[in-house]
C-alpha cells in the first residue's frame, strides 16, 4: 500500500504589493502584510485603506494573472511576495 | 416606513472638535418626542457627505484636490427646541478649511441601521412608522469612533504600511461657455427634474453628454433586453477657465458585458467585467489622447414595466388611467445607491447614476443622479451636438 503525500504549501510572507478600487482613481503601494491572512480578510483591510464603505463585502483580484483570489486561502498562497497589482472588487449588484 | 423629521438649511456654529452628529429614532406609535434610541455615523456613513464637501470646496477652491489629506470635523446645526434642524461637515488640510451644511436625510443609512436593531429587539413592529432627527443633546457618547477625526485611507493596521501612489487629480482647463452655448437641456424621455435650476446649481456642477455618447448609454442599458444590463460613463473633470466653475463631460460609454451577471431585477460586475473596463479606458486614453480621461458614473436599465416588481404589472395594461400615469422604472433603488457609493466613495463626488426604465405605456425613460445631501438625488444633464468640443 503507498502512502499519499501532501505537497507542502508555500506561502509568501511578508507581501508586498499595490491595490486599487475599481475605477482606478485610488491606489496604494502596501508592504508588511502577513501573507498567512486570508485573502477575505486582507480584502476588507484594503477596502478599509481604500476609504471604501464598510457595509459591502469585497473580494480581491490578482490584475497581473487576471483572477480572482480565494478568500479562504491564505493571500500569500495565491501571490508572490511582491510586485501583484490587486484590485478590490466590491461584491455588490445594481438592482 | 422610515420618515425624516423637519430640516431647513441654515449656517452652523463653529466647528466642535470631539461632536459628532447622532440620530434619534422614534415612531408615530411611541411619540415624537420619545427618542427610543440614538444611533452614531460610522465612517461609511459619512463617506459621501465627506465626498460631497470635498467637492464643493474644491469647485470654490477652497480646498485642494487631494481629498486624502484632509481632516473631517462636524458642527452642530441651528437648534429648534430639542432637535437641531442641520449639521455641518468641516474638511481642512492645515491650511484651509470648507464647510457645507447636511439635513438628517444624508444619515438615513444610520436611522435604518436603528430601525432594523429595534425591529429584532422587538421595541419596533415591522409596520411602524419610523421618524428620525438630530437630537441637541444625547446623553452619552461612548459609541462616537475617535478615527473619524483624522485623515482617512492611509493609517496602517496590523503593522501594514500603506501610502499613496495615486497620481494627483488632474482637472484640465476649458471653455464652460463654449458646451454652454453647443448644448441644450436634455429632457426627451426625462422623468422629470426634482430642483429647480438655481437649486441645482448650487448642489451639483454642471454636466455635458455627447448626443451619440447618450444613444450608446440608452443601448448599454438595455442591451440584455428583459435582464439588466449596465455600462459606465467615461469622460473629463474640468474647470472653466473663466469662472473657476467645475463641469463635467462624458465622452464616452462603455459596456460592462464580459461575464457580468445579468438578472431580471439585478446586474453585478465581475472582477472580469471590471478588469475589461479598465481596459477599454486604458485604450480610449492611450489611443484618443486623453490621459486625464476617467470613469465618470454608470447606467443601467430597469427593464421592466412598472408594477412588475410589485406583481401587478398586468393590472397596469389594463387600467383605465394608464394613458396619463407617470409612474415609470426609471428610478434608483436602494441597490443601486449602496452599488454607486461602493463604487465611486472615495473622492468621486461628481459621479453620475443614469437609470433607464419604461412608463406604463412601455416608453423609455430615464432619470440621472448625482451626490446632494449624503445620498443621490435627481439631476439635469445637457446635451451636445457637434464634435468640435470633444
Amino acid at each position: 500500500m503507498q502512502a499519499s503525500t501532501l505537497e507542502p504549501s508555500v506561502v509568501a510572507d511578508p507581501l508586498a504589493f499595490s491595490v486599487s478600487e475599481v475605477t482606478g482613481l485610488r491606489t496604494l503601494a502596501i508592504e508588511n502584510v502577513d501573507g498567512h491572512r486570508d485573502a477575505g480578510q486582507v480584502a476588507t483591510s484594503m477596502a478599509s485603506l481604500l476609504g471604501l464603505p464598510a457595509n459591502t463585502p469585497y473580494a480581491l483580484r490578482d490584475d497581473s494573472s487576471a483572477r480572482m483570489l480565494v478568500d479562504d486561502q491564505p493571500l500569500g498562497s495565491q501571490i508572490p511576495a511582491e510586485g501583484t497589482q490587486l484590485v478590490v472588487i466590491p461584491r455588490s449588484h445594481l438592482g | 416606513m422610515l420618515t425624516q423629521a423637519s430640516s431647513r438649511a441654515t449656517r452652523p456654529a463653529g466647528a466642535e472638535p470631539g461632536w459628532a452628529p447622532a440620530v434619534a429614532v422614534t415612531s408615530k406609535r411611541h411619540g415624537d418626542d420619545q427618542a427610543l434610541a440614538y444611533e452614531w455615523p460610522t465612517l461609511s456613513d459619512l463617506l459621501p457627505v465627506r465626498a460631497e464637501t470635498w467637492l464643493h470646496g474644491l469647485r470654490e477652491d477652497s480646498l485642494g484636490p487631494d481629498l486624502g489629506v484632509h481632516r473631517m470635523t462636524f458642527a452642530p446645526g441651528e437648534p429648534e427646541g430639542s432637535r437641531l434642524r442641520n449639521f455641518a461637515v468641516q474638511l481642512d488640510d492645515g491650511c484651509r478649511s470648507y464647510r457645507r451644511t447636511f439635513s438628517v436625510y444624508s444619515l438615513s443609512s444610520v436611522a435604518q441601521r436603528a430601525r432594523l436593531r429595534l425591529t429584532t429587539e422587538k421595541v419596533l413592529r415591522p409596520d411602524d412608522e419610523v421618524l428620525y432627527y438630530l437630537p441637541a443633546s444625547v446623553p452619552g457618547r461612548a459609541d462616537w469612533d475617535s478615527a473619524l477625526d483624522g485623515p482617512i485611507g492611509g493609517a496602517a493596521a496590523d503593522g501594514v504600511q500603506a501610502h499613496s501612489c495615486s497620481p494627483p487629480l488632474a482637472i484640465q482647463e476649458a471653455s464652460l461657455s463654449s458646451f454652454l452655448a453647443a448644448s441644450e437641456p436634455l429632457v426627451d424621455g426625462w422623468a422629470g427634474p426634482a430642483f429647480t435650476a438655481e437649486q441645482e446649481r448650487r448642489l451639483y456642477i454642471p454636466a455635458f453628454v455627447f448626443d451619440d455618447v447618450w444613444a450608446q448609454g440608452l443601448r448599454c442599458a438595455r442591451h440584455g433586453d428583459d435582464l439588466e444590463s449596465a455600462g459606465m460613463w467615461a469622460g473629463r473633470l474640468l474647470r472653466d477657465s473663466q469662472s473657476g466653475e467645475l463641469f463635467l463631460v462624458v465622452d464616452g460609454c462603455i459596456g460592462a458585458r464580459h461575464e457580468a451577471v445579468e438578472e431580471r431585477y439585478s446586474v453585478e460586475l465581475s472582477g472580469e467585467t471590471w478588469s475589461a473596463v479598465r481596459g477599454v479606458l486604458r485604450q480610449r486614453r492611450q489611443r484618443l489622447g486623453r490621459p486625464h480621461e476617467i470613469l465618470l458614473g454608470s447606467m443601467h436599465g430597469h427593464n421592466f414595466l412598472p408594477g412588475v416588481e410589485e406583481g401587478n404589472g398586468s393590472s397596469c395594461a389594463t387600467c383605465p388611467k394608464a394613458a396619463e400615469c407617470t409612474q415609470t422604472t426609471a428610478r434608483a433603488s436602494a441597490l443601486d445607491i449602496d452599488w454607486h457609493h461602493c463604487v465611486f466613495s472615495w473622492g468621486q463626488p461628481w459621479a453620475i447614476l443614469g437609470v433607464w426604465g419604461f412608463n406604463v405605456r412601455g416608453e423609455d425613460v430615464w432619470q440621472l443622479y448625482g451626490l446632494a445631501d449624503g445620498t443621490l438625488l435627481p439631476r439635469s444633464i445637457r446635451v451636445v451636438s457637434g464634435p468640435h468640443l470633444r
